[in-house]
């Protein structure tokens, strides 16, 4: 045996858990991991729930269709999934789009492909040109969640899905935690911590592997052979990137700190969050009618920008 | 890192592609500082399979690093 499992003694290690001071087997990653995930998918689904699990074809959005397979196979709840790809036209997206028809087809998933320009009339190279050649500041990866997000949410509502399951991983939630402490969102916080409410346009989110760490879902992704694509997308800038260094830091030097700091302000923010509800009541964008916090959506905010920005470029 | 155990040998491993001389006693995680390599971005994957950073390398290994880190925004949920 190469090294064996601190934990069983009977099988060889495969990944190191620092915080745990413990390098283990691929069978207790399987158990630890399952033991975060299940509790997430007991609460979260019901019978009757029809899932839209948006699948990019990475190994998150993957290994959470996986779950949703297994957990479809193993409850007694009789709830129905299938998988949703918005294709944003980026070049990266062709080969994870290859894994995630592979992946469907071996779990016998339906699987549906749309391409962002069907929805927003551009895709995410159009407005990469656009943004190139003006003056705002923002960066591509905001368009490009921003104009996912609201083109999943249309597409699983069209497909009539009660739930969308998305792939974030512990690593993505902390980020996304200290991002909006940065910032100073509250309301942000709060509806990253707070239960999607079901309207009739919005349809709520689940994260299956928001406390399982990034690390842990490439290793189980691979153990399990699942078909993903684990390249990086090489329009990738902005605060999340220099985020995600300084907490690797933060991790290397008090390993377990991304669970720590992810339990703690959970807490803190569930405990405040009757408090904050008031912040982000729910309306409907005055020129697209999507459910949005502000007058407008973020999509429609965007994309009166981007216009305005084709129009100063061409006069 | 130091000492006698880790002086180099005439034994090599092949890491992504490369032979490269290993030190008695190396591991993973040596190998990982050697090249600048942190396992908070990157797994090691020895003879096929993933291999965790406490993992003692042997000669002829072939280790491959697979980078974990994609970017996914959340954007606090932006509507």
């Amino acid at each position: 045996m190469r090294r064996p499992c601190d934990r069983c003694g009977e099988r060889e290690a495969v990944v190191r858990i620092e915080s745990l001071n413990e390098s283990i087997c691929d069978e207790c990653l399987s158990t630890r991991i399952w033991r975060r995930v299940k509790p997430i998918l007991d609460e979260e689904i019901q019978t009757g729930d029809v899932i839209a699990s948006a699948l990019s074809g990475g190994k998150d959005s993957s290994l959470t269709l996986y779950y949703l397979w297994k957990y479809k196979k193993e409850s007694n709840k009789d709830f129905e999934v299938f998988a949703v790809t918005i294709d944003e036209g980026t070049c990266y997206r062709a080969e994870s789009i290859s894994k995630a028809k592979e992946l469907t087809s071996r779990l016998g998933v339906k699987h549906k492909i749309v391409k962002m320009s069907e929805i927003f009339a551009f895709s995410i190279p159009q407005v990469q040109v656009l943004l190139s050649k003006s003056k705002i500041k923002r960066d591509l990866c905001t368009y490009c969640g921003v104009f996912r997000r609201q083109a999943l949410n249309i597409v699983a509502r069209e497909k009539g899905a009660t739930k969308v399951a998305t792939g974030h991983n512990l690593d993505d939630m902390v980020q996304t935690l200290f991002m909006n402490l940065i910032r100073g969102d509250m309301s942000a916080m709060a509806r990253l911590f707070s239960k999607s409410r079901s309207t009739e346009k919005l349809i709520p989110r689940i994260r299956p592997l928001a406390k399982v760490p990034e690390k842990e879902v490439t290793v189980q992704a691979l153990l399990l052979g699942i078909p993903a694509h684990f390249g990086k997308c090489p329009l990738v800038s902005g605060m999340r990137v220099r985020v995600r260094r300084f907490l690797d830091r933060l991790e290397q030097e008090n390993p377990g700190f991304k669970e720590r700091a992810f339990n703690f302000i959970e807490k803190i923010v569930k405990q405040a969050i009757p408090e904050l509800t008031y912040h982000f009541e729910l309306k409907y964008c005055k020129l697209c009618g999507e459910p949005t916090t502000q007058e407008l959506c973020k999509v429609c905010q965007f994309k009166q920008e981007l216009e305005a920005e084709v129009l100063s470029t061409t006069d | 890192m130091g000492g006698e155990e880790f002086l180099p040998t005439d034994e090599w491993i092949e890491v992504d592609g490369k032979r490269i001389k290993m030190r008695r006693g190396m591991k993973v995680s040596d190998l990982m500082e050697d090249l600048g390599i942190s396992p908070q971005t990157h797994i090691a994957i020895v003879n096929g399979r993933p291999a965790p950073e406490d993992y003692p390398l042997k000669a002829k290994d072939v280790v491959e690093f697979l980078m974990f880190t994609v970017h996914k925004e959340l954007g606090g949920d932006q509507h």
